[in-house]
């Protein structure tokens, strides 16, 4: 008979036990990489879409009162929230942006960038233009905020690097890379969360069903990155679709379940690697990546972080 | 960490995983009397501008499957031949290698794929309708590099079938702007071929 106790006590452990680090640090790394990567290559495309005479201007807005359009109606249906800045506030935002997300991703003064870099990625993709996204970033923007509680800045870091140059002493062993679980066990169940989302919510869908459904993918020119005639290739991916349809949803409860969730952890970081390859979908892959390597074994990752120096 | 602290940590850290799962507990499985529960975690997450998840890639089995969008964007009565504001360079490509997608294309096309859903609607959802095409209208305005007078959007889809392989066209939707007044002007929804024709001079596609 399990008592209350020990119920509080395993909820206690899940929580609070240390546990490795490893993929919250890999989550700063890509975090903060997709960041500023997004936004480099958005850069021409700025004034466009977040400016004041871009797509949700507030110049546009202004003419759309006055053309009787209303412009409470307007501000919802771009899903606005926030007015435009002007070119310069846009400009120093944009810079302040890209400057963080990189000092994020080494981890210099990791959670005051890595905040800064969150607030201002929120303005400009949920308050300004959140038609121009792919909806990754509302995920990420919670992955994000878990690293940033974590003490995914004290290792293989800069800050790391000139604390140990200051106050002298050896870098911790990879091994030693620990620190209460509970930041880890945000992004687990989140991920999860999210799988269950996405997989559960297509077991009934005729195009899944069908094995249609990647095909689809990689021949409609607004999501793949190779538009080819891709009939030859149908029963590939047809399996591949059912593959999918399989593996998503399994994730939800499987990732658990040791040795099941190394297994399910690898090849869902091989389908978004795929999707990656094939597909233009923002930086959706990117965004799960970290999560999924929260449930693989902490040597494989002290092995990828020894190999990298650390 | 003292008694106290650990005990308010583990109910918020054990709130925030229910709101996700909640809020994640998609509608096909979900009992009708959690509706209430899912939309106050959706609303939470929200605050934050976090969601839990969403489905991506939710297609249908119907033989024609969507191909590819083309946007052209012109100065209104702009003669044959004359250069488009929009796509940059003129021409529309969807076959072939697209290492990135412009995300003023993406914008775009949720803008139109947006109003085009409002477009039978009441009177609310037709002038939100409005709102997007006017606002992008608006936008392709101060795009220009000297002042004009209006433009014109031309929306096409393409569509492949399945089995054999086929290629389709639909006209999307046909509107204009007028920049110096700021108002929407005509917005015909699936243009047939003759009215795109007169009103553009050329076939866009």
């Amino acid at each position: 008979m399990v008592s209350p106790r020990d119920v509080f006590a395993s909820v206690d452990r899940f929580l609070f036990e240390p546990r490795p680090v490893h993929a919250l640090v890999v989550g700063r790394i890509v975090f903060g990489s997709v960041l500023f990567l997004c936004y480099v290559v958005r850069a021409p495309d700025a004034a466009m879409l977040y400016g004041a005479n871009g797509l949700a201007g507030p110049e546009a807005l202004q003419r759309l009162v006055d053309s009787g359009t209303g412009v409470q109606r307007v501000y919802d249906a771009l899903e606005l929230a926030w007015p435009a800045p002007t070119p310069g506030a846009l400009g120093f935002l944009y810079a302040l942006l890209l400057a963080c997300s990189l000092c994020f991703a080494v981890g210099y003064r990791t959670r005051l960038t890595g905040w800064i870099a969150w607030g201002i990625h929120l303005y400009l993709f949920k308050l300004r233009l959140p038609l121009a996204y792919w909806g990754w970033p509302a995920l990420m923007q919670g992955y994000m905020a878990y690293v940033l509680l974590s003490r995914a800045g004290d290792y293989f870091s800069l800050d790391a690097w000139l604390r140990r140059r200051r106050e002298g002493g050896e870098a911790p062993p990879v091994s030693a890379w620990q620190a209460p679980a509970w930041p880890l066990r945000l992004l687990q169940v989140h991920l999860c969360a999210m799988y269950s989302m996405v997989g559960l919510s297509r077991l009934d869908s005729s195009g899944w069903l069908a094995g249609h459904t990647v095909f689809t993918a990689v021949t409609m020119s607004l999501h793949s990155k190779l538009v080819i005639d891709w009939k030859p290739f149908q029963p590939l991916l047809q399996m591949a679709t059912w593959g999918v349809y399989l593996l998503e949803p399994a994730a939800v409860f499987g990732l658990w379940i040791p040795r099941v969730g190394v297994f399910l952890a690898y090849a869902l970081l091989a389908m978004h690697a795929g999707l990656e390859l094939l597909t233009n979908v923002g930086w959706w892959s990117f965004a799960v990546m970290p999560g999924l390597l929260a449930f693989v074994p902490p040597r494989h990752l002290e092995t990828l972080f020894r190999r990298l120096g650390a | 960490m003292s008694g106290w602290k650990r005990g308010l940590g583990t109910v918020l850290l054990l709130s925030w995983m229910a709101v996700l799962v909640f809020g994640a507990w998609p509608p096909n499985l979900r009992p009708r009397f959690l509706d209430p529960v899912h939309d106050l975690a959706v609303r939470t997450l929200r605050l934050f501008a976090i969601s839990a998840g969403q489905p991506l890639f939710q297609t249908d089995a119907a033989p024609w499957k969507q191909y590819g969008y083309c946007l052209f964007v012109r100065e209104t009565g702009a003669g044959p031949g004359a250069p488009l504001l929009y796509p940059p360079g003129g021409s529309c490509r969807i076959e072939g290698l697209h290492l990135r997608l412009p995300p003023v294309a993406r914008a775009t096309h949720r803008m139109l794929a947006s109003a085009w859903k409002l477009r039978n609607g009441g009177e609310e959802q037709r002038a939100q309708m409005d709102g997007y095409l006017a606002a992008m209208g608006r936008a392709f305005c101060l795009q220009a590099e000297a002042p004009i007078a209006g433009v014109e959007v031309v929306w096409i889809w393409y569509y492949k079938h399945y089995d054999s392989g086929r290629v389709m066209r639909r006209n999307g939707i046909y509107f204009d702007h007028a920049c110096d007044r700021g108002r929407l002007g005509e917005v015909i929804w699936h243009p047939e071929d003759a009215v795109l024709l007169e009103r553009w001079g050329e076939a866009p596609w």
